[in-house]
C-alpha cells in the first residue's frame, strides 16, 4: 500500500507538474497577464458554451445559436472525441515504455504496485479532463434545464468510473500495434509501420462511428454528443444516467470499470517487464548500407533533426498529425457524399455566402490541430541545452522551427486545396481569395504555438507522448487554434462586401505573423536564454 | 584561448554556484578541472559552452566573448557533456552528419574524419544503427567522434572517460595529445586523477564555486601524487 502511495504521488505529481506549472504561489507568477486573461476567457467560454449547449440539447429556444457557443462547442466536442481517441494512439506507450520504467524494476517495487500507479497517471489525467468539460455543463443543467439534483450526483459517480474504460482498449490496440511490429520489423522502419497501422486504426473509428449513426456524425456540430452516444456505449451509459438517472446504467457502467480494472491487473503484472523488454528489443538490420557525407546547411541539418523528432514514435506523429488526417479524410469523404454538405455544414445554407470561407475553415482547423511548434521546445527534452551551445543564432532556431511547421502546413493545403475546391466547387476568383487567407493562417499558426511553447515549455518528461498530450502548451494552442479557426464565422453577414472582408482577413494574418515574429525576436530570445 | 573573467553564477534561489572565478587557459594547453562534487564544475563548464547565462563576468573563447560574439566563439569550441543524451531518434552517421552541417564540415573532409575516428573507437558498423539500440559507452564515443569532427580551437569536456573501455580510453588519451600538438586546447573535468595528472600540463581545482588553485601540473604536485594534494588541499579548506 506504501509503495502504491508513492507511486501515486509519482503520477500526480507528474500530473501537477503539468508544464512547470506548480500550485501555490508561483502559478500567479507563471501565469501572467495574458495567462490571466486565457484562463478568465476559457472559463467564461466553458460557461457560456454549457448554457448555449443545454438551451440546444433540451430545444428550449430553437433559434440560430450564438457563435461564441458554437466554437466553444466545437472545442468541447472535439476535446471529448480527442480524449477517447488518443489514448487509444498513446496509452500504452506511456505505461509501459516510459524511460522511467528501469528505475522502478531495480526497486523492491511490486510490478502491480507499479502499473496501478503508471495506469493513475492516465486515470487522473482524464478524470481532470472530463470534470473540466462537464461540471460547468452539470451546472447550466440544473439552472437551465432543471435537472434534478440527483440526476448530477449519479453523473458525478459516473464520470469518476468514465476514464478506466479507454484507456482498456487503447492499451490493447497500442501494445498489439508496437509488439506485432517488435517482432518482425527492425527499429528504423518499426516507427514508420506503427504510425501507419495508427492512421489506419484512426480512420476506421471514424468509419465505424458513421457505421453506426445513421451516417449523420457531423450533421450540425451541436448533435455530435448525441451520435457519439450511439456509436459509443459508454458515452451512452454514462448520458442515461445523468438525464435519466438509470441506477442500471451506474451500476453497469461501476461494474464494467471495475471488471476492466481486475482484468488488467491480473493480466498485466506479471508481464510487465516482458512488455517492456519486447517494445524495446532491438532488430539489427543485416543490411550494410554505404554512408552518405553530403555536406548541407545547418537549416536544413536542423529541419532534419525536428523531422526525426516529430516521428519519433507513433504516439506523437499520430498527436501532431490528426488535424490532418482528419481533414483529408472528412475531405475525401465529402467527394463521395457531397449530398451531406448542407447537412454537415448547416451554416453554408443559412447564411448564403460563399463556400470558400467553409474551405478556410476546414484548412484553418488543420493548421490549428497540426502541433508541431506548441511542442517542438518541449520535445528536446534532455537535448535542448546542446541547441544553445550550436553556432546558431536564437533566431535562426526559431525561424526553422516556425519553417518546418509552415512546410508540414502547406503539404496539408496541398493534399487539401484541390479536394475543397472540387468539393465546394470554387470559382477562380474564389479560389484564389482563399488561397491567399490560408496562406497567411499557415504562416500565423506556428508562430501562436512557437510562443506558447516558449512560454509553458516542459523538458522533464519521461515518454514524448506525455510531453505532446499532456502539455499545457498542447492544450492552449490547440483551444487558442481552434477559437482562431472559427474566427472567419464572426464575418458573416457583416455591411461591407464579403470579398472586402476576406481580404482584410487574409492581410490580418500576414500583418499579425510579421507582428509575433517581431514579438518573438524581442522577448523570445531572451526567454529562450533563460530557459 | 579561454579566458574566465570574474564569473558568477547565482541560481534562482539564490545559491551561489560559481563566485568570481577568474582562468586563463593558453593555446597547447590542456588543463584538467578538478574539485568536489557539487563545487561548480559543470556550472562553469556549461557558462562556457553558452549553455547557462551567467550574473557577472565574462568568458572569452579565441579572443571572442561568449556573450556578445557568441556565433564566433562557439564555432571554435566542442563541448560534450558528463551525459551523453543523444537524438536516439537518430542513427549514428545521421546525428555525426548533423554535427557536420552545424559545423559546416565538408562533404570531403567529414568523410575523412568520421571515418578515421569510428576506426579508432571501434564503432564503424554501430554508426548505420540508431542511437537508442547504443550502449553508454557507444554513445560517449559517438559524443566524441562529434566533438573532434570539426577539428574545434577548444574541446571542453565534463567527464569524458565514464563509461569508456580501456582501449576507448587510450584513444581518446591519445587524441587529446595530438589535438594540442595541433594547437588547440582541452579544458575537462574528471574525478580521475591519475589521468589528469597523466595528460594535463596545468590543473584548476574548484571548491564551493571559487578557484582554489590554477598553474601547472609540477608546480602543485611536488614530489606528491595529485590525488594527495588534491585531498590535502580540499581537507585543507573544509577544516
Amino acid at each position: 500500500m506504501k509503495t502504491i502511495s508513492s507511486i501515486l504521488k509519482f503520477s500526480v505529481f507528474s500530473l501537477l507538474n503539468l508544464n512547470q506549472i506548480r500550485w501555490g504561489k508561483s502559478i500567479r507568477q507563471k501565469l501572467k497577464p495574458f495567462g490571466k486573461i486565457f484562463l478568465i476567457l476559457y472559463v467564461v467560454g466553458v460557461f457560456s458554451a454549457s448554457y448555449w449547449l443545454a438551451l440546444s440539447q433540451f430545444s428550449f429556444v430553437f433559434r440560430l445559436p450564438l457563435i461564441q457557443g458554437l466554437i466553444i462547442n466545437v472545442i468541447i466536442t472535439a476535446g471529448f472525441l480527442s480524449l477517447f481517441l488518443l489514448n487509444i494512439a498513446s496509452s500504452g506507450q506511456m505505461i509501459f515504455n516510459g524511460k522511467e520504467m528501469p528505475r522502478w524494476f531495480v526497486l523492491p517495487v511490486k510490478s502491480r504496485d507499479v502499473l496501478i500507479g503508471k495506469t493513475a497517471i492516465l486515470y487522473f489525467g482524464n478524470l481532470l479532463l472530463l470534470l473540466l468539460i462537464m461540471l460547468p455543463l452539470f451546472y447550466t443543467l440544473n439552472t437551465v434545464g432543471k435537472l434534478p439534483v440527483q440526476n448530477l450526483i449519479m453523473g458525478l459517480a459516473a464520470i469518476f468510473a468514465m476514464p478506466i474504460l479507454p484507456i482498456l482498449p487503447g492499451i490493447l490496440l497500442n501494445l498489439t500495434i508496437n509488439l506485432l511490429i517488435v517482432r518482425r520489423i527492425s527499429l528504423i522502419n518499426r516507427k514508420t509501420v506503427a504510425i501507419l497501422l495508427s492512421i489506419v486504426l484512426f480512420i476506421g473509428i471514424f468509419l465505424i462511428s458513421f457505421s453506426m449513426s445513421d451516417q449523420t456524425t457531423f450533421a450540425k456540430v451541436f448533435h455530435l454528443l448525441n451520435q457519439l452516444a450511439k456509436a459509443n456505449k459508454l458515452v451512452g451509459l454514462v448520458t442515461a444516467v445523468i438525464l435519466r438517472a438509470n441506477w442500471m446504467a451506474l451500476f453497469t457502467l461501476i461494474a464494467l470499470s471495475l471488471a476492466g480494472l481486475t482484468v488488467y491487473l491480473l493480466y498485466f503484472s506479471p508481464r510487465l517487464t516482458v512488455i517492456y523488454e519486447q517494445l524495446n528489443k532491438s532488430i539489427s538490420s543485416n543490411k550494410k548500407t554505404a554512408h552518405q557525407y553530403r555536406q548541407t546547411t545547418p537549416v536544413q541539418a536542423l529541419l532534419r533533426k525536428d523531422l526525426g523528432m516529430f516521428f519519433i514514435n507513433a504516439g506523437v506523429a499520430v498527436n501532431i498529425f490528426s488535424g490532418m488526417i482528419m481533414v483529408l479524410f472528412l475531405n475525401v469523404f465529402l467527394i463521395f457524399r457531397k449530398d451531406l454538405l448542407n447537412t454537415i455544414f448547416p451554416f453554408l445554407e443559412m447564411t448564403k455566402t460563399s463556400p470558400g470561407i467553409i474551405a478556410i475553415i476546414m484548412l484553418n482547423l488543420l493548421f490549428a490541430m497540426t502541433t508541431l511548434t506548441p511542442a517542438t521546445f518541449s520535445l528536446e527534452g534532455v537535448h535542448f541545452p546542446m541547441l544553445k551551445n550550436y553556432p546558431v543564432t536564437t533566431r535562426t532556431i526559431f525561424f526553422y522551427k516556425w519553417l518546418l511547421a509552415v512546410l508540414v502546413n502547406w503539404i496539408g493545403l496541398l493534399l487539401n486545396l484541390p479536394l475543397l475546391i472540387y468539393n465546394f466547387g470554387l470559382s477562380l476568383n474564389e479560389s484564389l481569395l482563399t488561397i491567399f487567407v490560408v496562406i497567411g493562417f499557415s504562416l500565423f499558426f506556428p508562430m501562436i504555438g512557437l510562443i506558447i511553447n516558449l512560454w509553458l515549455p516542459k523538458f522533464d518528461w519521461t515518454n514524448p507522448v506525455v510531453c505532446v498530450k499532456q502539455s499545457f502548451s498542447t492544450f492552449i494552442a490547440i483551444l487558442l487554434g481552434l477559437a482562431i479557426t472559427f474566427v472567419p464565422l464572426l464575418l458573416l453577414n457583416q455591411p461591407i462586401p464579403f470579398q472586402t472582408t476576406l481580404i482584410l482577413l487574409g492581410i490580418m494574418a500576414y500583418l499579425l505573423t510579421i507582428g509575433l515574429w517581431g514579438y518573438l525576436i524581442k522577448w523570445g530570445v531572451k526567454r529562450f536564454n533563460r530557459l | 584561448m579561454l579566458s574566465i573573467r570574474n564569473l558568477t553564477k547565482i541560481y534562482p534561489g539564490g545559491k551561489k554556484a560559481v563566485n568570481n572565478f577568474s582562468l586563463d587557459l593558453e593555446d597547447s594547453q590542456i588543463m584538467g578541472f578538478i574539485g568536489p562534487n557539487g563545487a561548480g564544475k559543470t556550472t562553469t563548464i556549461k557558462c562556457c559552452s553558452g549553455i547557462l547565462p551567467f550574473d557577472q563576468g565574462e568568458i572569452l573563447i579565441d579572443g571572442k566573448s561568449i556573450l556578445t560574439e557568441a556565433m564566433e566563439a562557439k564555432k571554435r569550441l566542442a563541448y560534450v557533456p558528463d551525459n551523453p543524451d543523444l537524438y536516439e531518434y537518430l542513427t549514428g552517421i545521421q546525428y555525426l552528419n548533423f554535427i557536420s552541417d552545424i559545423f559546416k564540415v565538408t562533404s570531403d573532409d567529414r568523410k575523412k574524419r568520421i571515418t578515421d575516428l569510428a576506426e579508432i573507437f571501434e564503432i564503424p558498423d554501430a554508426l548505420s544503427e540508431p542511437i537508442s539500440v547504443y550502449s553508454h559507452g557507444m554513445k560517449q564515443k559517438l559524443a566524441l567522434i562529434g566533438a573532434f569532427v570539426h577539428e574545434p580551437r577548444l574541446l571542453i569536456l565534463d567527464e569524458p572517460f565514464v563509461g569508456l573501455d580501456p582501449k576507448a580510453f587510450h584513444s581518446l588519451k591519445t587524441l587529446l595529445t595530438d589535438l594540442k600538438e595541433k594547437g588547440s586546447s582541452v579544458f575537462f573535468s574528471s574525478h580521475i586523477l591519475d589521468v589528469v595528472e597523466k595528460i594535463c600540463n596545468d590543473v584548476a581545482i574548484i571548491r564551493d564555486g571559487e578557484l582554489i588553485y590554477s598553474g601547472s601540473m609540477t608546480e602543485i604536485r611536488g614530489n606528491e601524487s595529485l590525488e594527495q594534494v588534491f585531498l590535502e588541499l580540499t581537507d585543507h579548506e573544509n577544516n
